[in-house]
C-alpha cells in the first residue's frame, strides 16, 4: 500500500502535463483549422474573380489563336497557381466541343497543367496517387490517358489498378477484356461487382475478344464473369455464343449466360431460356423465370405455372412475377408461393 | 501529506482513488488510440468519389438491391415526407418497407392516403415478429412502397416484420424519422461493390439534424442547434463515428452499427433470427450476434464503416430526453454483455472476445461509476489529507482537459478531412462546445449512465421515451418511442384501415434464434 502513496508521484506529475500538453496542441490545431476556414470564406469572392480572369485569358487566347510572347507570359503568369489552372481548365474542358477542346488540349500540354499531377501518379502514397489519378481524369490530354493507362497495368496496389481502370471505362478508353484480367489479377482474386462493371464497359468495343476469352481455358473460373458481361456488346450475333454457354457444366456460367441474354433481350433467345426452366440447380431456374417475363417469352406460361410449385420459394416467387408480367390481365394470388419451406 | 497508511478509511480512500485513477487513464489510452487509428485511416484512405460511383450505379442490376425498413409508430406528423424522401434516393434499385407499428395515430391512414395504397396478398419470406401482421398494402404510384401494418411491438420487432417481407439481398434498417442523404444508399452500398463476398453489414456515420433547416424530408441548409445540448451531442456523435467506429472497423472490433442506420445482408438477418425482442439495445446486440453467429460458425466475414454522413437524426433536446436515451443505451449495452459474456476473454472469438468487448466493459460497465466516484473520491480525499493536491489535479486533468483535448482532436480531424460543419462561425460554436461538453455535460451523462446501470440491476423493461421536436414548427411535440406499457396494450385507439386488411400467413421460424 506504500507502493501506493509515493510511487506514482512521477505518473502523477506526468499525467497532468500529458493532459495539458495534450490539450493544448489539439487546441492549437483546431484553432488553425478554425482560422483557415475564416480566411477560406474571407478570400472566397476573390478565388472566384481570380477563376474568372484565368477563364477569360484562356477564352481569350483559344480564339485569337496565336502564341504571342506577352500573351503566353501573361498566361503563363496566372497558370502558376497549380490548382487554379486545373478548376479553370476542368471546367472549361466540360464546355468546350470540337477545335476549341483541341486548342483547349493543346494550351493545357504547352503550359504543363497536368505535369505535376503526372509526377504524383507515382506517389508513394496510395491515396495521393489515386487523388492525381481522379484530376488527371478532367484533363483529357493524351499524357493524362498514358499515365492512367500505365498505373492500371503497373501500380504495385491492386486498388490503384482498380481506380486507374475505372477512370478508364468512365472516359470510354478502358483497354479489352483480356488486358483488364491481366491488370487487375483477375486469375488470381476473387472478382467483384466492380470488375464486373469493368468488363460490362469493355464489353461493348470489344465483344470478340470477350467471346474468345469465353471460350478459352485459362479463364474457366472467371467464366461467368465472361458470359455476363458478353451480354452488354450489344451485338445480337453473339447470342449463340450464350446458347452455347447455357449448356455449361458450371451452373454460374448458365445462370451468366440467362442474365446476358436478358439484357440483349432479343426474343431468338426464347427456346434455350425456356429449356433452363428445367434445370436442376435452383437459381439457374431462377433466372430463367425472370428472363421469361422479361423478355415475354409467353410460351413458357405452362412451364412457369409448373414452377409455382417449386422447391425453392425463390424460383416461386420469381415465376409468379414472370407469370404476372407476362399475362398482367390474370392476377395470380402471391399466397399460393407461401413461406419459404 | 500522506497519512498513515495503517487507518482504514484512508487505505479504503487511497484505494478507490487510484482505481478511479487508473480506469480514467484506460479510458483516455482507448480513446487516444482510437483517434491515432482514425486519423492514419483518414489520412491514408482513398476518399470516396461521385464519378466511381457513378460508374456502378448506372450499370443496370449491378448494385446490389436494397429493402429500406422503416419501422414507424405514431409517426402522423412526419411519416409522408420521410416516406416521400425513402423513395427518392438516389439509388437504382430499391423498395421501402414502412412497417406501421400498432400506431395510435393516423399514420396508417395517412400512408393509405398519400400513397394510395390497396391491400396486397404479398408473402413474408420468413416471419421474425412475435406480433400478429394484420394487413399489407402495395402503392398504385410506387411499386417500391410497401406499407405492413402490425400489432405493437418495439422497434426490433417492427424492423423483423419488415425484414420478414424483404426479398433483396441487403436490408437497410432505418428510424423512420431519420434523414437519410439523398446519396447516402449509394455511399453506404459502395463497400459491397468492391467486396469479394465477406463483407456482412455497414455501418454509416451519423449526425445531429437540430439547427438545420428541414424541408420535405431533406436537409435544406446545414445549421448548429441554437441550445448547448444538442451541440454537445453533435461533438459526442463526432467523437463517436469519426474516431471509435472508424477505429473498431479498421481492426475489426466494431460490434455497434447504430438503429438509425446500417445495412445488413439478408440473409444473414434471417439465419439469426432477426433483432431481439428482449433488450432495449437491439442495435448492439444484433451486431454482436453476429460476429458469435460467424465466429462459431468458422466463417470468414467483415463489418465495415462508412465515415462519411449518410444520415441526420434528431438529438434531445432535453435533458429528461437526454437521460432517457442515455439509460436505455447503458441498459441496452448491459443486457448484451450479459447475455454474450461467454464470449468475453475468451479466445474462441477472437479479437470480439479479447478486445471489443472488454473494451465494453471498460467503457460501460466500470468506467462510467469509476469516473463519477473519482468526482467524490478525489476532493474527499483530498479534505481528509489523504490525497495530495497533485493527485487530486492529475484526476481532475485526466477527465476535464483530456477530455477536452480528445473532442477538440475529433473536430480538428473532422474538420481537416471532411469539413461537414457548414461555416467558420459554426466550427468555432462547435468547438467551444467540445470544450464545455467536460464541465457538466460529461458528467451528467455519467449520472444517467449510472441510473441505467441500476435500471439493469432491477430488471426494468420499459422503454423510456425520448421526446422529440420533430422537424417541423408545429409546436405539437411528437415522440419516437412511447414508454412500454403503451406500446404493450392492445392499440384500441389504431385507426381502421381503410380497407379490409388482409391476413398473412405467419410461420415460426425453424432456426435456432437464440445464441
Amino acid at each position: 500500500m506504500s507502493a501506493l502513496a509515493h510511487l506514482p508521484q512521477m505518473t502523477v506529475t506526468a499525467a497532468i502535463w500529458v493532459s495539458v500538453g495534450f490539450a493544448l496542441a489539439c487546441l492549437g490545431v483546431t484553432a488553425l483549422l478554425c482560422l483557415r476556414r475564416f480566411v477560406d470564406e474571407r478570400r472566397a469572392p476573390q478565388l472566384v474573380e481570380g477563376d474568372k480572369g484565368l477563364l477569360g485569358l484562356l477564352l481569350q487566347a483559344m480564339e485569337e489563336d496565336t502564341d504571342e510572347p506577352a500573351q503566353e507570359r501573361t498566361l503563363a503568369l496566372a497558370l502558376r497557381d497549380n490548382r487554379r489552372a486545373r478548376r479553370v481548365f476542368s471546367h472549361l474542358f466540360l464546355l468546350v466541343r470540337g477545335h476549341e477542346r483541341e486548342r483547349l488540349i493543346a494550351l493545357a500540354q504547352r503550359h504543363g497543367v497536368a505535369e505535376r499531377l503526372l509526377r504524383e501518379v507515382t506517389h508513394r502514397n496510395l491515396h495521393r496517387r489515386v487523388d492525381a489519378m481522379r484530376a488527371l481524369e478532367h484533363l483529357p490530354v493524351e499524357d493524362a490517358q498514358r499515365a492512367v493507362t500505365r498505373v492500371m497495368s503497373s501500380d504495385p496496389s491492386p486498388r490503384v489498378r482498380l481506380e486507374a481502370a475505372a477512370i478508364l471505362a468512365r472516359n470510354g478508353t478502358i483497354p479489352g477484356p483480356a488486358y483488364i484480367l491481366w491488370a487487375l489479377d483477375l486469375p488470381a482474386r476473387t472478382p467483384t461487382r466492380l470488375h464486373m462493371a469493368m468488363l460490362r464497359v469493355a464489353a461493348q468495343s470489344h465483344g470478340d475478344e470477350l467471346v474468345r476469352l469465353c471460350h478459352a481455358q485459362d479463364f474457366e473460373h472467371v467464366r461467368a464473369l465472361l458470359v455476363e458481361a458478353l451480354g452488354w456488346s450489344n451485338d445480337f450475333s453473339h447470342l449463340a455464343v450464350l446458347e452455347g454457354m447455357a449448356g455449361a457444366a458450371d451452373p454460374a456460367v448458365r445462370s451468366a449466360a440467362l442474365k446476358a441474354a436478358l439484357q440483349m433481350g432479343h426474343p431468338g433467345a426464347a427456346p434455350w431460356v425456356m429449356a433452363c426452366l428445367c434445370d436442376p440447380i435452383a437459381f439457374v431456374r431462377l433466372h430463367a423465370a425472370r428472363a421469361c417475363g422479361k423478355l415475354g417469352i409467353e410460351a413458357a406460361i405452362p412451364l412457369l405455372t409448373g414452377l409455382l410449385h417449386d422447391r425453392s420459394w425463390w424460383v416461386r416467387m420469381r415465376s409468379a412475377q414472370a407469370l404476372h408480367a407476362l399475362r398482367p390481365a390474370q392476377p395470380l394470388p402471391l399466397s399460393t408461393i407461401g413461406l419459404r419451406r | 501529506m500522506m497519512p498513515a497508511l495503517t487507518d482504514p478509511l484512508a487505505t479504503t480512500v487511497l484505494a478507490l482513488a487510484w482505481i478511479c485513477l487508473l480506469v480514467v487513464i484506460a479510458r483516455n489510452a482507448v480513446s487516444v488510440v482510437q483517434l491515432a487509428i482514425a486519423a492514419w485511416y483518414f489520412v491514408r484512405r482513398i476518399r470516396p468519389s461521385p464519378r466511381s460511383i457513378d460508374l456502378w450505379s448506372r450499370c443496370e442490376g449491378l448494385a446490389p438491391p436494397v429493402s429500406v425498413i422503416a419501422p414507424a409508430f405514431n409517426e402522423e406528423l412526419s411519416i409522408v415526407e420521410s416516406v416521400k424522401a425513402l423513395l427518392a434516393l438516389h439509388y437504382p434499385e430499391h423498395e421501402v418497407i414502412v412497417v406501421n407499428d400498432g400506431s395510435k395515430d393516423a399514420t396508417l391512414a395517412r400512408m393509405i392516403e398519400a400513397f394510395a395504397m390497396h391491400p396486397t396478398d404479398r408473402q413474408q419470406v420468413v416471419a421474425l415478429q412475435h406480433t400478429r401482421i394484420r394487413g399489407v398494402y402495395a402503392s398504385r404510384q410506387h411499386p417500391n412502397l410497401l406499407l405492413v401494418d402490425k400489432e405493437n411491438g418495439r422497434k426490433a420487432d417492427a424492423a423483423n416484420a419488415g425484414i420478414g417481407f424483404a426479398i433483396t439481398p441487403l436490408v437497410c434498417v432505418i428510424d423512420a424519422d431519420s434523414l437519410i442523404e439523398p446519396d447516402g444508399l449509394l455511399r453506404a452500398t459502395e463497400p459491397f461493390m468492391s467486396d469479394e463476398g465477406s463483407l456482412i453489414a455497414v455501418g454509416g456515420a451519423i449526425r445531429i439534424v437540430n439547427g438545420s433547416r428541414v424541408r420535405g424530408g431533406h436537409i435544406e441548409a446545414i445549421g448548429i442547434a441554437k441550445e448547448w445540448l444538442p451541440r454537445f451531442q453533435i461533438v459526442e456523435y463526432m467523437r463517436a463515428f469519426l474516431t471509435a467506429r472508424v477505429a473498431n472497423a479498421q481492426i475489426g472490433i466494431l460490434t455497434l452499427i447504430s438503429g438509425a442506420f446500417g445495412i445488413f445482408r439478408r440473409e444473414l438477418l434471417v439465419e439469426i433470427g432477426g433483432y431481439r425482442h428482449d433488450t432495449v439495445g437491439e442495435d448492439l446486440e444484433i451486431v454482436t450476434r453476429l460476429h458469435r453467429h460467424m465466429r462459431e460458425n468458422k466463417r470468414d466475414y467483415r463489418i465495415d464503416f462508412v465515415p462519411e454522413i449518410v444520415c441526420w437524426t434528431e438529438a434531445p433536446a432535453t435533458l429528461a430526453g437526454l437521460r432517457n436515451q442515455r439509460m436505455r443505451w447503458q441498459q441496452g449495452a448491459l443486457e448484451t454483455l450479459v447475455r454474450h459474456r461467454a464470449m468475453l476473454g475468451n479466445p474462441r472469438y477472437g479479437r470480439i472476445g479479447l478486445l471489443a468487448l472488454p473494451l465494453l466493459v471498460l467503457e460501460d460497465v466500470v468506467g462510467p461509476p469509476a469516473e463519477l466516484l473519482g468526482y467524490l473520491i478525489f476532493p474527499i480525499g483530498f479534505a481528509l489529507g489523504i490525497l495530495d493536491a497533485t493527485t487530486a489535479l492529475a484526476f481532475l486533468s485526466l477527465t476535464f482537459v483530456f477530455g477536452t483535448a480528445i473532442s477538440v482532436a475529433t473536430l480538428a480531424l473532422e474538420e481537416h478531412q471532411l469539413r461537414r460543419t457548414p461555416t467558420a462561425a459554426d466550427l468555432m460554436r462547435v468547438a467551444l462546445a467540445a470544450v464545455f461538453e467536460n464541465f457538466g455535460y460529461r458528467q451528467a451523462n455519467l449520472v444517467f449512465r449510472l441510473r441505467g446501470i441500476v435500471r439493469f440491476f432491477r430488471g426494468e423493461t420499459a422503454w423510456a421515451a425520448v421526446p422529440r421536436r420533430g422537424f417541423s414548427t408545429d409546436p405539437a411535440g411528437k415522440t419516437a418511442w412511447p414508454l412500454a406499457g403503451d406500446r404493450r396494450q392492445p392499440p384500441d385507439s389504431a385507426p381502421a384501415p381503410l380497407e379490409e386488411s388482409v391476413p398473412v400467413r405467419t410461420e415460426t421460424p425453424d432456426l435456432a434464434r437464440r445464441s
